[in-house]
């Protein structure tokens, strides 16, 4: 058979394998419907700002003008699923926290603001409850927040005494502002979290899915199917390459899809459609190379799956699917620079959250390549040795 | 009774020779389980990356202050682009920027600037470090609002009061805030409250919850091989009833949920001081967990035709109920909604529970409701799953 029957061959090979696994019910839920499934979660759980859901008391017992006017403008500031009460002492705020009827609350004890112009200065209390995530990590931030005035007010009290002025009344240092504000942005509030937990969770299953090459290779061969094709003309590495083809197609399908999809439903904008291309097509041609590898070095169909299942979780547990690489140790996080996962992920948030082109994502693409392109001649070396001696 | 033994040792004999069983049920949470108490029980500290677009002495002042922090490294940071690309990759655990303008507006009497911190609202891991930044802006606020009031009405220069300002907070004691935690009527030893909640005591409950059920329902697989192989004909052909082959099937479930609780529970605690809580709950809370993922182990095994389907479909399902559960991220983070929905899959109460003894302290008592769900979760799956095999054993 000649080079073009070759090519027929794993043509033919692979369409067979394509309409083969299209039709498995539970690939398409792995490869599709659970990656998408997974994004969704999490963009209704972090789409939408206004996340908070808090109440949270505040106890006036100081009664000073920095203590009231503090009161005063939380309760003012009350907003949608943010909700400051103002509440008659501490006991009964304890009490409400203690029944769940307020998820914190902030007290200001009796003779806080004083206790300032001393040694030793009081405290703002946070009673801390059953909501505490929430509602305790705002008792904290409005207790940090009034504790940042208090000290603002102690300084500014002795540094202008300090400077030959009067001690400043009570009313004045109530009026003191701090010039610098903090806000808090959700980096979901810029780029749709679905725009990176789709490839996220797109890549984590379709790496999961590189055993299936394996597998079909190895199935076939244990019910001689494999045998009876290679007493054909065609050649082992054709069967290798047709299958590979389709693990490419199924890739492309899967990641194409959960694209369309989280764009199309959930307003996910992933970037450079160009460079969404480029790294999807990298991406399922590093899976198939892996997959390859695997196939060739594993002698059963579980060993196969194993395999896979272990590469494919160690790459994603370095690669920042699961844990961000933010987080882990130096070492670990070099390491991340070697996982096929971790350059594809790196890659579609360039596109997404930095505005990325295919220029940007090319370093990211060559890294797949080289992958696809190392383990495919892993396999195009060991599978034919191994398939012609058994054969 | 001892037929129920011996069905379930043979199956869990065969489980115990599964490597893919193996690795997702001993290797994997263990190794999540060490990076991630590696990570936050050692002493590294975690990146905050900073785009400081002012650029005066004044900027540099506050990312200098930053990078003095406890807990955070400052990384740098020339493009907003890259900012956001790296928080959103995780590969910084926040991001900080400093507004073009900065300098002159904090050094004008009435200017304000405003600093903004971005940060991954899926990362329980950047809570210490929001707390940190937040902390070293609300210091330089302070100073600056102080310098100012003093110059205002001592009637010095803006410099020199913020010279003396800088000199009385090396002296002057700061006031603090103090947290109280409160208990719900369940009583047992404080629990130390928001103040000691840390991301690993999190995610160690997290995780148990996450992998044994996912695991728990992968092995539920083995049914449909045992099917397969005609294991199942085989038993039936003896004298023994089907509820004895149910119960040892059930039995090798629990077994095996039980010893991968038990594992993971005892590498938490010992590796990394994990406190479990109040130990009557925490079994209780195990062994309610583990009956709740036998049952739809049970009922997996049951409906899957091979084991790669059970490979295929559990760890996409397993997943997305861990996260609509709380098993990902905190469900006090997202919107009511969602926490409502999430109530629907068991693994949020069973967070909410251990969230009541890791975090507040309780006991069996204080985490009652939860357990009576878990419970009735734990009969009703049980009842589907005897009911789905029986179905399935006699066809």
């Amino acid at each position: 058979m000649g080079r073009g029957g070759q090519i027929r061959a794993g043509a033919l090979v692979a369409v067979v394998e394509v309409r083969r696994r299209l039709g498995n019910r539970s690939l398409l839920i792995q490869a599709i419907v659970g990656p998408v499934a997974l994004a969704a979660i999490i963009s209704l759980a972090f789409g939408s700002a206004g996340n908070v859901d808090a109440e949270v008391g505040v106890v006036d017992e100081d009664g000073s003008p920095l203590a009231a006017a503090f009161a005063r403008g939380l309760v003012e500031a009350s907003a949608d699923g943010l909700e400051f009460v103002a509440v008659d002492g501490a006991a009964e705020a304890r009490r409400r926290v203690e029944d769940g009827d307020l998820g914190a609350a902030v007290v200001v004890p009796a003779g806080y603001m004083a206790s300032l112009a001393g040694d030793r200065p009081g405290a703002v209390e946070v009673i801390a409850g059953d909501d505490r995530l929430v509602s305790s990590a705002v008792a904290r931030s409005v207790a940090d927040a009034l504790t940042a005035r208090a000290n603002a007010a102690r300084l500014a009290s002795a540094a202008t005494v300090a400077g030959g002025g009067a001690t400043p009344s009570p009313d004045d240092l109530a009026g003191l502002e701090l010039p610098i504000d903090i806000r808090t942005r959700g980096s979901g509030d810029e780029v749709s979290p679905a725009a990176y937990f789709g490839p996220s969770m797109g890549l984590l299953f379709l790496f999961m899915t590189a055993g299936i090459v394996a597998r079909s290779l190895l199935d076939e061969q244990r019910r001689r199917i494999l045998d009876r094709v290679l007493a054909t003309p065609t050649r082992p590495g054709t069967v290798l390459a047709g299958k590979c083809a389709s693990a490419v197609v199924l890739g492309v399908i899967s990641l194409s899809t959960i694209w369309l999809v989280t764009a199309l439903a959930l307003g996910a904008g992933w970037g450079d459609p160009a460079g969404v291309v480029l790294l999807i097509v990298a991406t399922a041609l590093a899976v198939a190379g892996i997959g390859a590898a695997v196939a060739a070095i594993s002698r059963t169909e579980q060993a196969a799956e194993s395999f896979a299942m272990a590469v494919a979780f160690l790459f994603a547990l370095v690669g920042g699917n699961f844990i961000p690489p933010g987080v882990l140790p130096e070492t670990l996080r070099r390491l991340s620079l070697l996982s096929p996962n971790g350059w594809a992920l790196h890659g579609f948030a360039e596109l997404s959250a930095a505005d990325g082109t295919a220029v940007d994502v090319l370093p990211h693409a060559a890294v797949l390549l080289a992958w696809a392109l190392v383990t495919g001649l892993v396999a195009v070396r060991l599978l034919p040795r191994r398939l012609e001696g058994r054969a | 009774m001892r037929t129920v033994a011996v069905i379930a040792l043979h199956e869990l004999r065969r489980t115990a020779t599964d490597r893919v069983v193996l690795f997702f049920a001993v290797a994997l949470p263990i190794v999540i389980t060490v990076i991630i108490g590696s990570t936050f029980g050692g002493t590294e500290s975690l990146d905050v990356g900073v785009l400081d677009r002012d650029d005066t002495a004044r900027s540099r002042e506050l990312v200098a202050s930053l990078d003095e922090a406890d807990g955070v490294a400052v990384e740098r940071y020339d493009s907003p682009a890259e900012l956001r690309r790296d928080v959103r990759t995780g590969a910084v655990a926040a991001g900080v920027v400093v507004p073009t303008g900065y300098g002159r507006d904090v050094d004008r009497t009435d200017g304000s600037a405003t600093v903004e911190l971005v940060s991954d609202p899926t990362s329980t891991a950047v809570a210490a470090v929001r707390a940190t930044v937040q902390g070293a802006v609300a210091d330089e606020a302070v100073r600056v609002g102080a310098a100012r009031f003093a110059a205002d009405h001592g009637g010095g220069d803006l410099r020199a009061a913020r010279a003396e300002v800088d000199r009385l907070a090396g002296e002057l004691p700061a006031a603090t805030v103090r947290t109280v935690a409160v208990e719900s009527d369940g009583g047992g030893p404080d629990g130390g409250g928001a103040t000691d909640l840390s991301t690993f005591s999190y995610t160690a409950p997290a995780n148990l919850v996450l992998f044994v059920f996912v695991n728990t329902a992968m092995v539920g697989a083995v049914i449909a091989e045992d099917r397969k192989r005609g294991i199942i004909p085989r038993l039936l052909a003896t004298p023994h009833g089907t509820g004895t082959i149910l119960a040892g099937m059930g039995a090798a479930k629990l077994t095996f949920a039980l010893v991968q609780s038990a594992l993971l529970t005892v590498v938490g605690a010992l590796l990394f001081g994990v406190d479990w809580g109040d130990p009557v709950a925490a079994a209780v809370l195990v062994v309610l967990w583990a009956a709740v993922a036998s049952a739809v182990g049970v009922v997996v095994g049951s409906f899957v035709a091979a084991v790669e389907q059970a490979q295929a479909l559990v760890p996409p399902l397993g997943v997305a109920m861990g996260m609509l559960g709380g098993c990902m991220w905190p469900l006090d983070i997202v919107p009511p909604a969602m926490r409502a929905a999430g109530h629907l899959v068991p693994q949020a109460w069973a967070m909410d529970a251990w969230i009541g003894l890791v975090f507040d302290g309780e006991g069996l008592a204080g985490v009652l409701p939860q357990v009576a769900v878990l419970a009735a979760f734990a009969v009703v799956l049980g009842v589907v799953a005897a009911r789905r095999l029986r179905t399935v054993l006699t066809s």
